[in-house]
């Protein structure tokens, strides 16, 4: 296990010497992490009540403006950021998990499994995955939990796919094969010995799947299908807000818009950097 | 008349180095039309680099910072990049270790030597048939093995169409780098043989980079021994390999297991050292059985006509062990 | 003395029969037998299955036919937990050291794991046993602390073969072990497999293409092509005077220091299971002094106590056409 985290945080703390686009990546991630959890208690007001004119613009008690009901928009974009972050997180955690387990198991059974297994990934992923995602909330339900399961169940093809090449290339390699003349338990060479060494595409999937799942429960929420009001999420806020642009309350969709476009970005620069850390060779001597 | 390929004094170091402890220091070699020279060392004697800095391919973190490159009677500053990339495919040609490596897996063998010829302004009607010609000489029937891809072709196969490619350019002059490394004994026989054979042919010059001394005691005239960057003995192959004068030339050669006699070889203890580790001495100091505390103190040069040697102290005709120090 | 390993009947096939009748890549029908503290030497071109031969004996491929017994015992009779004990009693180490070891770990751990698994020393005996083992390898223990990308190949090589011996293995497969060598690095390795074996008493399996490596370090060699044994014995007899072709081929084709072979034996074109009808010999289609005969598999004729040939050449009976020859070929 230690070797495990180990594996994981040294490559992480090796983007502080990076280049300028990973120091960046790096920081921008740990300011929207620090964000989404303290977030929160820094909102000046409640999301959900009035704090102050109805549509009035940015100003120094309001920063971000005000809503249609006077909401006050930087406080609902915090706690809808966090939401947000929330929902994508669990989502992509629970589809690298499954995927991890479902194609780490077909690539190492291999045979009759592994054909069927991959055929029905093939499936799954012939969809665009929004469109996949607005089938499966129109099945399943609008709801919070629905978004969340809509969004882990398209993510689980990617991780599958990875998990299984990863497993294909990496355990006929010598020193798998040292390891189980060594004595090694096949789980004890599936977590030592191979997990460590596929740890590496899988976080950077994760991070870059993250950034997508972000995108994909805004968007659900900005059709109407994700989220309800007056619950606060950027999807909904920027739909809310877009019905005003023309009438000059530009602010209620900006500030949501770019909070995404952020959010988005700085995961996207973060797993980039990331993808060549994980290569042991850039250890230092 | 003037030399094929005249390598002056060339010195590589790191491209960042404030320190000078350069990785390559004082390579000389000249080399006549039509010769075939045997360039010999360990992993890290700076054998391929030397020749990567020659024909100006250098990887972007060692630089030259010393000598000239002349071939062919024009002579090129080793910094100049531009100008010694300027004469490959034009005169000079590498072949590499990998000859796979060196072809396009989307292209038929056939179409891979006319494209080449093509660069060289061969009229396209007689690419064909110089193509075939030249598949010929490497004894792949064009028939036979034109329309194949490369991944049809065995290592050997691949090699020797490699080879053809490089043939293709009209060279003057051949830098193989470990052509048969990957090959079986049997199929590196017949590439080996067949490259002295179309050196002789041709009158190319060649330059085999090798860690294997049989090799070049088969095709090399002349043979060139490099240790950490400096050449340490060059001379006649024949009577190099009948009586090394240089401490590591003697035990290299006793390294080579001796398939007549069957006798464990006797290992060269040590390593070769890393640029953090030269001295100001002789660079074989550590590993050497005759060191004296002159070779402490600075670098010997590499002396003599025909026969040269980078010692203080040359082992003697007369290879009693100790005999060099004796003299002393 | 019983041997420590004993292969009768091996066969791994790759592949399925497609009809035409052709020999099929893997290894066909082997039998030899090893001594404990012996070295045995595999030799071949690559493609000969001298690997897959390797890997069936460590336990890393299921053989399809045959049977091999270590101290004794059949692999096949015995249950899980006879296996692991196997497992630990054969060890193999492997030709590249840029893949031997896991780039996660540091070399001292990767060492450390049969100990464990195996239960062979006490935690608190842990380090001694690793310093102990590394002095057996010529490594100093400051390396154990090192990641395999800061180790040369030299250094990868001896601690792929450090977790071999960590193992108290009887016998060790070596799968060329210094063909990604220095001729340098590979005396010092060639020398301290000779010191092992005189101090641990390990049987070695030694696989490489070089005939020379073979000489200096094993005591009996098999010659394999095509995946089956073509000439077997000690390697005085088998390397000094070879009586199969095949043989004779890749040792004239040893590149030496001083002094070719005259008039060097050839085989034409390269390994390959193109054209090879699998009861006919394998060599057939490379070899020159194939005749009518060479349409059958010939079976293993025994010149010499010990030294066996698969040559329809070395046959002491032969009344018909080229057995003449033969006889020139083999006092050549």
């Amino acid at each position: 296990m230690r070797a495990l985290l180990a594996t994981l945080a040294r490559p992480v703390a090796s983007l502080r010497g990076g280049d300028t686009l990973a120091r960046a990546g790096l920081a921008i991630v740990i300011v929207l992490l620090l964000l989404a959890l303290v977030g929160g208690f820094l909102a000046p007001f409640d999301p959900l009540r009035p704090a102050g004119a109805v549509l009035s613009p940015p100003s120094r008690l309001n920063p971000f403006g005000t809503d249609i009901f006077g909401r006050d928009v930087l406080s609902r974009v915090l706690h809808a950021f966090r939401l947000d972050l929330a929902i994508a997180g669990s989502a992509v955690l629970a589809a690298t998990l499954i995927g991890l387990m479902l194609g780490g198991g077909a690539g190492y059974l291999g045979g009759r499994v592994d054909d069927v297994f991959m055929r029905l990934v093939d499936i799954v992923q012939s969809f665009p995955m929004l469109i996949l995602a607005m089938a499966l909330v129109a099945l399943l339900g609008v709801g919070l939990v629905n978004v969340v399961l809509a969004t882990a169940i398209v993510n689980i093809p990617v991780f599958a796919r990875l998990a299984r090449s990863q497993i294909l290339a990496k355990r006929s390699l010598d020193y798998v094969e040292a390891a189980r003349c060594s004595g090694a338990s096949p789980l004890r060479i599936l977590v030592v010995h191979l997990a460590p060494n596929i740890l590496g595409p899988v976080v950077v999937q994760a991070t870059l799947s993250l950034a997508w799942a972000v995108l994909n429960i805004t968007a659900l929420s900005f059709l109407g299908i994700g989220i309800n009001p007056p619950t606060p999420e950027l999807g909904l806020m920027i739909a809310e807000g877009a019905r005003h642009l023309v009438s000059g309350a530009w602010w209620l969709s900006v500030f949501p818009g770019l909070a995404l476009a952020l959010t988005v970005f700085g995961f996207n620069l973060f797993g980039d950097a990331l993808q060549d850390r994980f290569d042991p060779r850039r250890r230092g001597v | 008349m003037a030399a094929l390929l005249d390598i002056d004094r060339l010195a590589l170091d790191l491209a960042g180095a404030t320190d000078a402890a350069p990785l390559v220091e004082d390579f000389s070699l000249r080399l006549e039309p039509g010769e075939v020279v045997g360039l010999v060392g360990e992993t890290g004697a700076g054998k391929s680099l030397s020749m990567r800095a020659a024909a100006g391919l250098l990887p972007a973190a060692i630089r030259s910072v010393a000598g000239t490159v002349g071939f062919r009677g024009t002579s090129v500053e080793a910094a100049d990049t531009k100008g010694l990339r300027a004469r490959l495919g034009h005169g000079i040609c590498l072949l590499l270790q990998n000859g796979r490596g060196a072809l396009n897996p989307f292209l038929r063998v056939q179409d891979q030597v006319s494209r080449i010829l093509g660069y060289q302004g061969v009229p396209r009607r007689e690419r064909a048939s110089r193509a075939a010609t030249l598949l010929e000489a490497v004894g792949l029937p064009s028939a036979e093995f034109g329309a194949r891809y490369p991944h049809q072709l065995s290592g050997g196969q691949a090699q020797r169409v490699a080879m053809v490619i490089a043939l293709a350019t009209n060279p003057a002059l051949l830098i193989a780098d470990e052509p048969t490394t990957a090959l079986d004994v049997t199929t590196e026989r017949d590439v080996i043989g067949l490259l002295g054979r179309l050196c002789a042919e041709r009158a190319l010059g060649l330059i085999l980079i090798t860690h294997n001394l049989g090799l070049v005691a088969r095709i090399c005239r002349r043979v060139v021994i490099m240790h950490a960057g400096h050449i340490v003995e060059a001379g006649p192959t024949a009577e190099i390999f009948a009586a090394p004068r240089h401490p590591y030339t003697r035990a290299l050669m006793a390294a080579v297991p001796d398939l007549e006699t069957g006798r464990l070889p006797s290992p060269l203890e040590g390593t070769v050292p890393l640029r953090s580790e030269f001295g100001r001495g002789c660079r074989f100091l550590a590993r050497c059985p005759l060191a004296q505390p002159r070779c402490r103190a600075a670098v010997p040069a590499l002396e003599g006509e025909g026969r040269q040697v980078r010692c203080f102290f040359p082992l003697t005709a007369a290879a009693r062990p100790g005999a060099a120090l004796a003299a002393v | 003395m019983a041997p420590i390993l004993s292969v009768s009947g091996l066969s791994r096939i790759f592949g399925r029969p497609d009809g035409s009748g052709r020999l099929l890549p893997g290894c066909h029908d082997i039998g030899f037998d090893l001594a404990a503290g012996e070295t045995i030497g595999i030799v071949g071109e690559s493609g000969s299955g001298k690997t897959t031969l390797g890997r069936c004996i460590a336990g890393l491929e299921r053989p399809d036919a045959g049977e091999i017994r270590v101290a004794s015992m059949s692999i096949a009779a015995m249950d899980a937990a006879a296996r692991r004990r196997l497992r630990r009693t054969v060890q193999i180490v492997f030709q590249n050291p840029e893949t031997a070891l896991n780039p996660h770990m540091t070399a001292g751990r990767f060492v450390a794991e049969p100990l464990r698994n195996f239960g062979l020393v006490s935690r608190a005996g842990e380090r001694a046993r690793l310093a102990e083992l590394a002095g057996m390898v010529g490594l100093r223990t400051e390396h154990l602390d090192r990641y395999p990308h800061q180790l040369s190949g030299g250094q990868k090589q001896r601690v792929g073969l450090m977790r071999a011996l960590a193992c108290e293995p009887e016998i060790v497969v070596l799968d060329e072990p210094t063909s990604a060598l220095d001729v340098s690095v590979q005396a010092q390795v060639l020398v301290m497999l000779r010191e092992i074996q005189a101090r641990t008493g390990v049987a070695f399996l030694l696989i490489s293409h070089d005939v020379a490596v073979i000489r200096s370090v094993a005591r009996r060699v098999l010659v394999m092509y095509l995946g089956r044994v073509v000439e077997s014995g000690p390697v005085e007899a088998v390397l000094g005077s070879p009586r199969h072709p095949y043989t004779r081929a890749l040792i004239d084709a040893v590149p030496r220091l001083r002094g070719e072979p005259a008039d060097p034996f050839r085989l034409s074109g390269d390994i390959s299971l193109r054209e090879v009808a699998a009861e006919s010999c394998p060599l057939r289609p490379r070899c020159p002094l194939a005749f009518q005969r060479c349409t059958t598999l010939p079976p293993a004729f025994e010149p010499a106590r010990g030294h066996a040939v698969r040559c329809w050449r070395s046959d002491p009976a032969a009344p018909e056409e080229g057995a003449g020859m033969a006889r020139d070929f083999c006092s050549a």
